[in-house]
């Protein structure tokens, strides 16, 4: 395995609120001493760029092993490292629902074994995700998954979720939560609004979210489960939940970059590519949810990736699935769409990307201490990167929000494990 | 004459239209209607075209009156109807609408239960496109003949007080009608259930009243829109009969001003939305709507198919 030495780096860190001019040796897949180069040592002058800790994306769909029409995983991690994305947490979605240990062994053996990226696994929290009988939580922790979730889908029966949510906090396992009432959305495709009237598109309320966030928040009061709620949308959410963490409720939130930046003016002229899972809300909301993250009431930021086929979009809008991409464009969105003095930012950015990610699901965050795998990416604040959906063509996974964009700063290398990927 | 102020391929809904490019295409549905009464025609602005109409949702008068209007104007016709077409073969709209195009098609005529389909088909296809009802989003071509046979009625429509009354949530015909007299300068007055009538259609600058006596009363036209009960609406109201006494048309307490003209889209459900006296009386001008239907028609094909583009 080669060896990189990274000079004149800015190194953030997160978990001493640091960022700090240091040079970094990376030897054998994981930080060495710098005493330790040697003459095959590759040298790396990143001119003042900045080393982060690689990101963790809390909600990412990747239906594999199989589904590679949608994306393959080459394309999958592909995007990730040029995103900056040294792990994800795959949602249960896989080529089957991860909802038995076989198909937690099988993905395991065919995919992650692969070591493109770090997938982590989640395990269904209801069988075959329909939310009518709980999946067997304790073998699928005993198999390896890190959290239990439906998402896309939401448990309906309260009953039910309820009970799931109980037993697995048995296992002291996370919940991940996309919440969403279906019986206040059935069939939507559109935030419910002005526009969805204008467009005679059947209306996702935001009641059909705060109702569902709130349930979750009344389950974690009462039994002290790890409810993780996954891709809020409503700036009414964000005063549910900030409300529940004064009250000491201990539950926790992300949001995805793209609601961080967009709205429903998007689908205006019926865009089904930029048809989100939830579907993007009013500009009051994207502010309330930039307030919630800013006051930390929102913990997170996720990606919410969500790969689709030209095929599976380009329908009639109500037809077409819901779903954006996120690995790619989530990090450089973030930064261009916060307003706060650079060094502040990528600690800021660190820490709801990469270290409160790997923390809610009390897995060890990303560090730069010598002996830990190196898990990093280099950005350049000063730079540009431009994405638009025709470059998407190349390597599946088509669906991003926006036709073209460009936004602040580059990424210019991963590491993922060690290992050079950008 | 009408001089020609008209520049679009297709024909999408009526809210990007101009109050301009509205009265020009409510002119020459006058030219065709008179042409029609005085026998002078047909008129062979078609001739040796092919339009297409391609109805994926059940419809009876649309698809007439615009299969009467292409071949008024000696235009060669070919109706597909869902259950005939390879859609129900797996095929997608946007693979049955590019062959329709490749066989020669001069213009398609679409009806889809999907909000935004006719734009889909348009980024699709070089042909024009002209909507014939696309889910609860636009049905242009019912809005036009609506306010041509107000135009007939009641001349000018500046500061004419219509009422829109019904199922306005899942209805194409209120939003394109709506439009149509925004754009025309009426005042509009929306009335029904609450959970059929969001409030906040009031920030497109017209009123909402669940009040019908209001509703009714002191306004030029009323138009009622059919309620289907049978599909979406079972969770927004009781039943029929409550809707009925609630919002129904009829003589006595909520009969509106002997000159006020009462129009609908059809099929009425006659004793539920309006009571049938009122339905058949010489208030309602509910033929009138469906005769103009084809001149509108005609003005919409000629309009957009007969120029080269």
């Amino acid at each position: 395995m080669k060896s990189f030495l990274l000079r004149n780096g800015w190194a953030v860190n997160p978990a001493n609120e640091k960022v700090e001019n240091k040079d970094l040796l990376i030897k054998n897949g994981r930080f060495c001493e710098l005493s330790n180069q040697n003459s095959n040592t590759e040298i790396l002058d990143l001119k003042e760029s900045f080393i982060m800790p690689g990101l963790f994306d809390l909600r990412c769909h990747i239906n594999q092993p199989g589904i590679s029409v949608k994306e393959s995983l080459n394309a999958l991690s592909e995007k990730a490292v040029s995103g900056g994305y040294t792990s994800v947490l795959a949602m249960p979605a896989l080529s089957s629902m991860a909802d038995n240990q076989e198909t937690i062994f099988y993905t395991k053996d065919s995919i992650i074994s692969k070591q493109h990226i770090n997938i982590h696994l989640t395990g269904c929290l209801t069988l075959n995700s329909k939310g009518e009988n709980l999946a067997p939580l304790g073998s699928l922790k005993e198999s390896g998954v890190v959290a239990v979730t439906d998402c896309p889908s939401s448990t309906q029966n309260n009953q039910i979720y309820s009970k799931a949510v109980e037993y697995a906090s048995m296992f002291n396992m996370p919940v991940i939560e996309l919440a969403r009432d279906l019986s206040l959305s059935p069939e939507a495709s559109a935030h419910e609004g002005l526009l969805s009237l204008k467009m005679g598109l059947k209306g996702y309320p935001r009641i059909a979210e705060e109702l569902f966030v709130s349930r979750s928040i009344l389950l974690s009061k009462y039994t002290n489960a790890k409810i993780h709620l996954t891709s809020i949308s409503s700036g009414g959410s964000v005063e549910l939940i900030r409300g529940a963490k004064k009250e000491g409720v201990e539950i926790t939130c992300d949001i995805t970059s793209n609601h961080l930046c967009y709205t429903e003016d998007l689908i205006g002229n019926y865009d089904s590519f930029a048809k989100g899972t939830p579907p993007f809300r009013e500009d009051e909301d994207r502010k309330a949810l930039i307030e919630g993250l800013m006051d930390k009431t929102i913990d997170a930021i996720s990606t919410g990736h969500q790969p689709f086929s030209i095929d599976d979009k380009v329908k009639e809008f109500d037809l077409a699935p819901s779903g954006v991409l996120g690995l790619e464009n989530s990090f450089c969105q973030a930064f261009t769409e916060l307003k706060m003095e650079t060094k502040e930012k990528m600690l800021f950015l660190a820490n709801t990307m990469s270290r409160m990610p790997a923390k809610i699901l009390g897995i060890k965050p990303e560090t730069f201490e010598v002996g830990e795998k190196a898990n990093i990416f280099v950005f350049n604040p000063k730079d540009k990167t431009n994405l638009s959906r025709e470059y998407e063509k190349d390597i599946g996974g088509t669906n991003l929000p926006f036709k073209s964009s460009e936004f602040d700063g580059k990424i210019i290398h991963t590491f993922v494990n060690g290992e050079k990927k950008l | 004459m009408v001089t020609p102020k008209w520049t679009k391929r297709s024909l999408l809904g009526i809210q990007h239209l101009t109050g301009d490019e509205i009265s020009y295409l409510l002119d020459i549905s006058g030219e065709y209607r008179k042409a029609k009464t005085n026998g002078n025609f047909p008129s062979g602005c078609l001739e040796g075209k092919t339009i297409v109409n391609l109805f994926l949702e059940p419809s009876t008068r649309t698809r007439v009156a615009f299969e009467l209007a292409a071949k008024g104007l000696q235009a060669d016709v070919i109706t597909i109807a869902e259950k005939s077409s390879s859609l129900t073969k797996g095929e997608s709209l946007r693979d049955t609408a590019r062959n329709i195009q490749a066989l020669g098609a001069d213009g398609i005529i679409l009806r889809h239960s999907s909000p935004g389909a006719a734009q889909f088909l348009d980024n699709i296809v070089d042909v024009p496109v002209i909507n014939a009802g696309d889910g609860a989003h636009e049905h242009p071509s019912q809005a036009l003949l609506d306010l041509f046979t107000l135009r007939e009625k009641l001349g000018s429509l500046k500061g004419k007080k219509v009422t829109i009354l019904g199922d306005i949530l899942f209805s194409r015909v209120a939003r394109s009608n709506i439009w149509g007299l925004l754009k025309m300068g009426a005042k509009v007055t929306l009335a029904g259930p609450s959970t059929l009538v969001p409030k906040k259609m009031e920030e497109l600058g017209l009123t909402v009243t669940y009040n019908l006596k209001k509703a009714v009363s002191n306004t030029d036209a009323i138009m009622l829109l059919r309620i289907q009960h049978e599909r979406q609406t079972q969770t927004h109201f009781p039943s029929l009969t409550e809707y009925s006494k609630m919002f129904g048309l009829r003589e006595g307490d909520s009969q509106p001003d002997s000159r006020t003209i009462i129009l609908h889209p059809g099929p009425i459900n006659r004793g539920v939305e309006i009571d049938s006296t009122l339905a058949d009386s010489t208030q309602s001008v509910i033929l009138d709507q469906v005769t103009n239907g084809v001149s509108v028609r005609m003005a919409i094909l000629d309009a957009c198919c007969s120029s080269t583009y």
